[in-house]
């Protein structure tokens, strides 16, 4: 499998990385402030960014890792 | 480092050939149908014997059921487990804001959006909005009160996370939303074609000449915009105005790119199938015209699968000079059920509104009206005249009118004079067409 896979010059693999990255970050994150209001309701925003961004650029590395 | 004039808010999505397009959509229309049956008892039992791993190519959604507007409204009829019937595709307790459809051809439709469905919308509002040229420089003005009625939400949140200026103008009348224009003088406008040029019939009354506003772009939203309503709009306002298409159900699904010449599909958002007019079972070659099925991809909260929008659209060729690989849709016809038979001829009301604004920028409003005489079918255009109809005496204009007609739509109309202001002036959806042979 390549090491990258790039589009003009954006490194799709590597922001792919980086969004995974945040995911497992927002939901450590969560689970420490679980019963924290302040905490679930504003992780649970920052996984809907996430949710986009992976519409926008990790489906497109999936497609082109098989 | 943002690019803030860079062409496309997403390169890598926009200008994915054609092939990866498709390949990605129907990886997503898989995915998609996994979560809608796993989580959406309506999809369930609707497509209980489909497998989404059997979907390989566009052939193969052919042989999967439409989903109804009518669908909806039966499942929503029980209001039961919640009233958004057995649609949903996410906990109740998900569930952020109520939307419903405007209610134009029956029981309006509860629409529930979840915060996550709701991001995916407003990201796709962003392409469209990036597309049409809208920057973080530009101040926006909406001039409605937004109610349940998702379009312009799906707007004001969209130019914010552009990083543009909104400036909400509901709860004002019409000349209090051109005073406040002026004053705060927006450079974007969200509207309706129909309330778009009400306001510049206002703004002129107010002695206000709409072209001195500073509006440099324009989108549209709720309507068919035929070619000649968007180059009067243009005119009247000294803008640009872009179209979309799209509906509260499936969100946007086609927009205009700055060369303004056919919408782009919101792809790979959405999986968009133009099918014949008559069977609905198959692809339209480019230029023909059929009825648009779109199924969203990102949307959970209310899952849709093959659903029949009932827009009547032709479909363009492919490629634009944008750069974009996306389906062009080169017409935007109307409405199935606004298309009739009239004496034998199909008609779509659009034909008229075309036809109107292109050629006869003395009528101001106008209304068609079907009945039935006797045996016959009889149609009526009754036109309101501005106050000056450029000295022509009327039986000369109606004879004239009727004969562009009579051109145009292969039908013989009956043209009635209105008196100045007597016919209704439209904010969201005009209702021009009155088919009084269904009464």
């Amino acid at each position: 499998m390549e090491d990258s896979i790039r589009i003009g010059a954006w490194d799709l693999k590597e922001m792919n990385a980086k969004i995974a990255e945040i995911e497992m970050r927002i939901n450590e994150l969560r689970d420490l402030g679980a019963g924290l209001p302040a905490v679930e309701k504003n992780t649970r925003n920052m996984l809907n960014c996430i949710y986009v961004l992976k519409f926008g650029i990790s489906d497109i590395v999936d497609m082109e890792s098989r | 480092m943002e690019k803030q004039n860079s062409l496309y808010w997403n390169p890598v999505l926009e200008t994915l050939p054609r092939e990866k397009l498709v390949e990605i959509e129907l990886k997503n229309f898989r995915r998609y149908l996994r979560y809608a049956k796993e989580h959406s008892a309506f999809y369930r039992k609707k497509l209980k014997d489909i497998e989404p791993e059997d979907i390989r190519t566009l052939q193969d959604l052919k042989g999967l059921p439409l989903t109804e507007k009518e669908d909806l409204r039966i499942a929503q009829a029980s209001e039961e487990p919640t009233i958004y019937g057995h649609i949903l595709g996410v906990d109740p307790r998900d569930v952020t804001t109520f939307r419903q459809t405007s209610g134009t051809t029956g029981k309006p439709v509860y629409v529930p959006e979840s915060s996550e469905s709701w991001y995916w919308r407003v990201e796709v509002w962003c392409h469209l909005l990036w597309m049409a040229g809208f920057r973080e420089t530009d101040r926006v003005f909406v001039p409605f009160g937004y109610n349940v009625y998702v379009a312009f939400w799906e707007g004001h949140y969209a130019a914010e996370k552009l990083g543009c200026e909104v400036v909400p103008g509901g709860a004002l009348d019409t000349k209090a939303r051109i005073s406040k224009m002026l004053e705060v003088k927006p450079s974007g406008l969200l509207n309706t074609p129909a309330y778009g040029l009400h306001m510049a019939e206002v703004a002129n009354e107010m002695g206000v000449n709409p072209r001195d506003i500073g509006i440099k772009r324009m989108l549209c939203s709720g309507e068919p915009m035929p070619p000649a309503t968007r180059k009067m709009l243009e005119a009247v306002w000294n803008t640009e105005v872009y179209d979309h298409i799209g509906g509260t159900e499936p969100c946007a699904w086609a927009a205009m790119c700055t060369n303004r010449s056919g919408l782009h599909v919101m792809e790979p958002f959405s999986l968009v199938e133009i099918l014949d007019l008559e069977t609905q079972t198959k692809e339209v070659a480019e230029g023909e015209l059929g009825i648009a099925v779109v199924t969203p991809l990102g949307r959970r909260s209310f899952p849709l699968v093959r659903f029949n929008t009932k827009d009547v659209v032709r479909r363009g060729a492919d490629g634009c000079p944008c750069g974009r690989n996306s389906t062009i849709i080169s017409e935007v016809a109307g409405r199935s059920d606004h298309l009739r038979k009239i004496r034998g001829v199909l008609f779509t009301p659009v034909s008229v509104e075309d036809l109107v604004r292109q050629e006869f920028p003395e009528i101001t409003e106008f209304e068609i009206v079907v009945e039935k005489k006797g045996a016959m079918d009889e149609i009526t255009l009754r036109v309101e005249l501005s106050d000056k109809p450029g000295g022509v005496a009327p039986a000369e204009f109606s004879a004239r009118l009727s004969e562009r007609l009579k051109i145009k739509t292969n039908l013989r109309f009956q043209i009635v004079f209105a008196s100045r202001g007597e016919l209704p002036r439209y904010t969201l959806k005009s209702k021009r067409f009155k088919d009084l042979r269904e009464m």
